[in-house]
């Protein structure tokens, strides 16, 4: 199935898991993929990675916590291509601030809204005049499990952050449905990458993590291809009459 | 996802959203179209059709013996569903309300309930067709407040929560269940005078097409939504987002 062929497709954060997942996924469909991110070595393997497979990725090199260097990212792809047909904001994460709320500084709140949700409002500010420009286009954000219900491994910041991006996703889809540009969000269960695996064994006892497994009907955690497949349908023509949704990809752990 | 060797059973697929989805997955499966009423239009390649009263136990049981004919069951898209005048709830008829909760409700119930040994035994998944309707207490973006249709929209509330209980009971068998919400959707359900006045309460401008809620339900069944169970993906256009 080539659903993407010669679409252009901007994915910030993606050199490694969810994001690095969903870039390969693009690319096996015919996209032409930028990969956003701040880490070189991560930005090379997942080159390698599509090149091993039969595809290619463009890479950026973007922080995704700062304003600037997404515009002038953006706006490398845009003199490039002449457009961004697909953005997907998949920039965030705890950053290792602490679980508990009373432990949170002002310096926690701000470096986790500043990658999560500033993060995305930045991308979406940069891209959304030239969607509006070309007569439509695609953004998917990534909420979380932790945005709508609760989250077990990270802290209320990183949740707080992750609601915020589902209420963002939905004012923009009220204000730029009639440019024809959809706004969705996916929101993952907990997706055992390198980074959460890490605090999910420091934060939760075995018991602990035998329980929530046991809790969720699917019995196992998402993959990141899991959650390539939902952003994907959200990026394509199968989506066309739905905006302003939140997909809950997290096995019936909660269902809303 | 599917293949033509395998079945997929499309309640109320003779027309509308129905017959949309029964199009859809006609390219990857041997459909079976379940209906009351013939398709008005000649059916899709490696499509078969059933009359199926889905009130009736016995027909619904009839109908997945019919697709196991086919293959194993893959899909089962219950799309079969009726609605009523737009009433004032207090004028609403009890045997009116009776008849939309029993087809609507007890409906999905009995198609379910029927079919759960062929999914289980395939790992196949399922789509229960609710309804903005279910989220909002209205039938109709331009409904009055006189005029809601409470039974059409309790009804389809109760095929979310049916949707829930499915997906929890069905998981440990890897069957996966999810519920789809459609909008204000193109066709005989709504009187084409009255799209544009629709569309310009509807965020994207126009009512969706019935292909698109299709291609809503094959994702929800499709490898893509693996990890996907016990959701409602709403297909609206953005005039309700959850």
């Amino acid at each position: 199935m080539k659903r993407f062929v010669d679409r252009v497709v901007v994915i910030t954060a993606a050199g490694r898991g969810i994001g690095r997942a969903t870039a390969l996924r693009f690319a096996r469909e015919g996209a032409r993929v930028y990969v956003a991110d701040a880490d070189a070595d991560a930005l090379a393997e997942a080159g390698g990675e599509a090149a091993r497979s039969g595809s290619r990725l463009a890479t950026l090199a973007m922080d995704c916590t700062d304003e600037a260097s997404i515009r002038a990212g953006v706006a490398s792809v845009l003199a490039r291509e002449g457009r961004v047909d697909v953005l997907v904001n998949n920039a965030g994460g705890s950053l290792h601030t602490p679980y508990r709320f009373l432990d949170e500084s002002d310096d926690d709140w701000k470096r986790v809204f500043d990658l999560n949700l500033m993060g995305t409002v930045w991308a979406c500010r940069t891209v959304l005049p030239a969607m509006v420009a070309n007569g439509g286009g695609r953004i998917v954000n990534l909420g979380s499990k932790a945005g709508q219900y609760a989250s077990l491994i990270a802290g209320a910041n990183y949740a707080a952050a992750k609601g915020a991006i589902a209420s963002l996703t939905r004012q923009l889809a009220m204000e730029f449905g009639p440019s024809g540009i959809t706004v969705n969000c996916v929101c993952p269960g907990v997706v055992l990458t390198e980074r959460t695996s890490r605090l999910w064994a420091e934060r939760r006892t075995p018991e602990e993590r035998a329980r929530v497994l046991g809790e969720i009907p699917l019995r196992r955690h998402a993959t990141a291809e899991d959650i390539a497949g939902a952003v994907t349908f959200f990026a394509g023509d199968d989506a066309a009459f739905i905006t302003g949704a939140t997909l809950d990809v997290n096995g019936g752990q909660a269902m809303a | 996802m599917g293949n033509p060797m395998t079945a997929a059973i499309v309640t109320g697929g003779a027309s509308n959203i129905g017959w949309a989805i029964a199009r859809r997955f006609a390219a990857t499966h041997q459909v079976l179209i379940a209906d009351l009423r013939e398709p008005a239009e000649p059916l899709p390649p490696g499509a078969a059709y059933l009359r199926t009263d889905i009130t009736d136990a016995s027909a619904c049981a009839a109908m997945v013996a019919h697709a196991r004919t086919l293959g194993p069951v893959a899909a089962v898209v219950h799309s079969a569903a009726i609605t009523a005048p737009a009433t004032p709830i207090e004028a609403i008829p009890v045997d009116e309300w009776r008849r939309l909760v029993d087809v609507n409700l007890t409906g999905a119930f009995l198609v379910a309930r029927a079919a759960i040994p062929a999914l289980r035994e395939s790992r196949g998944t399922m789509v229960l067709v609710s309804s903005r309707a279910a989220r909002v207490g209205y039938a109709a973006l331009d409904a009055s407040p006189g005029g809601t249709k409470a039974h059409y929209c309790a009804s389809k509330a109760a095929v979310i929560s049916l949707t829930r209980s499915l997906a929890v009971e069905l998981a440990p068998s890897q069957v996966r269940v999810n519920g789809l919400a459609p909008g204000s959707i193109e066709g005989a359900m709504i009187p084409r005078e009255r799209w544009p006045a629709l569309a310009a309460r509807i965020p994207l401008g126009r009512l969706g097409k019935p292909e698109e809620i299709a291609d809503a339900a094959w994702f929800l069944c499709s490898d893509a939504a693996s990890y996907i169970t016990g959701h409602v993906l709403d297909a609206n256009g953005g005039t309700w987002m959850n």
